[in-house]
């Protein structure tokens, strides 16, 4: 087992800067997901760390070696594949066994470590199997072992799971968990699924136009989002964004847009947010913080604005209520027991405690 | 099947059997022919053994026998061999080995050598006999197998490279990579994941090539017809046509030898033709 470091990684191909100088940590044992949107530049950081990308700048170290110009088959790791990447002539055994016969590894130990790693993933009968004959699951879970049986310092997940149903990813992605939970390696794991990001990732790195956006512990991303972006691809639906203005009265902060003025709370009234007074700002709340003061113990009015419903999604242990607060679209998830139908009048109360100011320009998160 | 489904299929049905029709009867003359008596062929029509064929007595293995002895047909037969089999195996290996490089392998101006290689496809071999067979000559390479294999590879080579590059290339970028991290080498991967998967594209450009070359006259006669130790079945038969273009029963046999491989080669790889060993690899 070992660390990674990447420090301030640039890939370059052509004029396009891919990933854009890059420094991240996974420690000893951690399993850390990289998560944006198609073309961030995650996939390519992955595979500089395994080595099929040669780096344009920057170094990175698996453990305490440089392995820049280390070939991926010396830097003892493994890598998992998007659409599996078995080799279709060979038998799952074989398949698994591949990598450890090209390493010389004697044939006895190669047969207990495949062995072994079969019943851990639960393909132990499936060894005689061509990958055309399993299914989708068994494949990926031929892919695993594949990497498992190495027994390498680092593993390499690239979309893993994408290529499975809804259903099926849910459960590999719990048995993925465990998995890590049991084997303690290094992993590095890269992802758009912002809910396999969350679920999966002991920390989060958020990347957007070959930048990191932000690198912290899920819970953390979640509450504490450093930026627009990051704020509006964790969680679902997306968090809200108004148009707001910082404004000061009597000693007392509100944030002030088209239709809604509502009270800053005092834990969230910092230096910097006072420092906004009078200025543009963009009001951001999940979905999730918005609820009916008519569920609510103590409504407090200082923070409840009006609205009119527009659609209405119920899903049995929420809905989902797309509202229209004059002329911005406004989404909350409410209580599916709240009675609501479309074109009703509403009115709904922010928890500003949970409340973000971004600004305008720059788009970083002021609170 | 449902009766709509198989009326809508009469047509097709029908026109196979009219080319099947058209292509089998020649071949049955051919065939018929070649086990009959010189006197029977010119006495009376090959359908007339028809009504009788279970009578054995009226056809003969002597006109086999003529071809493959005194005609040197049967010495023909084995230079075919010696000259298809070793020249369609090197045109595919190298073939192969060249398309993979193409494919798979970083190096400065892959493409345009690439292109090169392409477009000689479109060079006419005629153009290039006079010059070639100087050079073997002078190299002693002129009238041998290593010749010859030479001349059928190289001409060979603008094709079954563009084919096997087609292919090749197809090979999903994730295998190379997973190779790669597995510790096998270029070549190693050339021989342990390449060229396993590309059994059917190997396949059907080793038919094509062999028939190819089996069948050639041209360059046959160009760089071996003067040697008939070396001479292939073709010329063989081209030069009875000449001196026995009256003994019906001798070139109806010798046409019969030189099919028989062929149709054999093409029946025992044709499931590759069928066969996508891909499926399953990855999901496409």
């Amino acid at each position: 087992m070992a660390e990674v470091r990447l420090l301030d990684i640039t890939k370059k191909f052509g004029n396009f800067t891919a990933v854009d100088d890059v420094s991240l940590e996974a420690s000893d044992g951690e399993f850390v997901v990289l998560v944006g949107p198609s073309g961030c530049g995650k996939t390519t950081t992955l595979r500089m760390v395994a080595g099929l990308e040669d780096i344009t700048q920057g170094q990175i170290y698996i453990g305490d070696r440089l392995v820049n110009d280390v070939p991926p088959k010396d830097r003892d790791i493994a890598m998992v594949f998007q659409n599996y990447a078995l080799y279709p002539h060979m038998d799952v055994y074989n398949n698994m066994a591949f990598g450890l016969k090209l390493r010389k590894v004697p044939k006895k130990e190669i047969d207990q470590r495949v062995r072994n790693a079969a019943d851990l993933l639960g393909i132990g009968d499936k060894l005689r199997s061509k990958p055309r004959e399993l299914s989708g699951g068994q494949r990926q879970r031929v892919a695993l072992g594949r990497a498992i049986v190495r027994d390498p310092k680092v593993f390499l997940f690239d979309e893993p799971l994408s290529n499975l149903d809804a259903k099926l990813r849910v459960r590999m992605r719990a048995e993925l968990s465990e998995l890590h939970e049991r084997l303690k390696t290094t992993t590095v794991y890269v992802t758009h699924d912002q809910t396999e990001a969350m679920t999966l990732g002991h920390r989060v790195a958020v990347m957007k136009d070959g930048l990191v956006q932000q690198y912290d512990d899920p819970q953390t991303i979640y509450d504490h989002p450093a930026n627009m972006f990051v704020a509006g691809f964790i969680g679902s639906p997306a968090m809200n964004f108004l148009d707001a203005q910082v404004v000061g009265e009597d000693g007392k902060f509100y944030v002030q847009g088209k239709g809604f003025k509502l009270l800053i709370p005092n834990e969230k009234a910092t230096d910097a947010v006072k420092d906004y007074a009078g200025k543009e700002v963009v009001f951001g709340i999940r979905p999730e913080d918005i609820r009916a003061p008519e569920m609510m113990r103590e409504p407090r009015e200082e923070m409840q604005f009006p609205g009119r419903v527009r659609v209405r999604e119920p899903l049995g242990d929420e809905q989902i209520v797309y509202a229209d607060i004059s002329g911005d679209d406004i989404v909350a998830k409410l209580d599916p027991h709240l009675p609501i139908s479309h074109g009703q009048d509403i009115t709904l109360e922010a928890v500003t405690e949970r409340m973000h100011l971004f600004d305008k320009e720059s788009e970083e998160a002021i609170v | 099947m449902n009766p709509t489904k198989l009326l809508g299929r009469f047509p097709i049905h029908v026109f196979l059997l009219v080319i099947a029709f058209v292509w089998v009867v020649p071949t049955l003359g051919l065939l018929i022919t070649s086990f009959r008596t010189p006197g029977e062929i010119v006495t009376s029509g090959w359908w007339t053994t028809i009504p009788r064929l279970y009578d054995v007595s009226q056809f003969t293995l002597q006109n086999y026998h003529s071809v493959l002895t005194r005609e040197g047909l049967g010495l023909a037969f084995r230079n075919s061999l010696f000259i298809s089999v070793p020249s369609t195996l090197i045109s595919v290996i190298v073939a192969s080995l060249a398309a993979y490089g193409f494919a798979w392998l970083k190096f400065r101006g892959r493409k345009a050598l690439f292109l090169l290689v392409v477009a000689l496809m479109v060079v006419p071999m005629h153009v290039t006999f006079i010059p070639v067979i100087t050079a073997f000559r002078r190299i002693g390479l002129g009238g041998t197998y290593p010749g010859i294999w030479l001349a059928h590879t190289a001409y060979g080579l603008p094709l079954t490279t563009f084919l096997m590059h087609s292919f090749i290339s197809g090979i999903p970028k994730e295998l190379f990579d997973s190779a790669a991290i597995d510790g096998s080498s270029p070549l190693s991967t050339f021989w342990r994941i390449v060229m396993p998967i590309s059994v059917p594209a190997l396949a059907s450009v080793f038919i094509f090539q062999f028939l190819w070359i089996w069948n050639d006259l041209l360059v046959a006669l160009v760089f071996v017809g003067a040697t008939p130790d070396v001479a292939p079945l073709t010329v063989a038969v081209a030069n009875l046509v000449t001196n026995r273009g009256q003994n019906w029963e001798l070139l109806t046999a010798a046409a019969f030898i030189t099919m028989v491989l062929p149709v054999f080669v093409f029946f025992s790889l044709q499931r590759y033709f069928v066969r996508g060993i891909l499926a399953g690899s990855v999901k496409g």
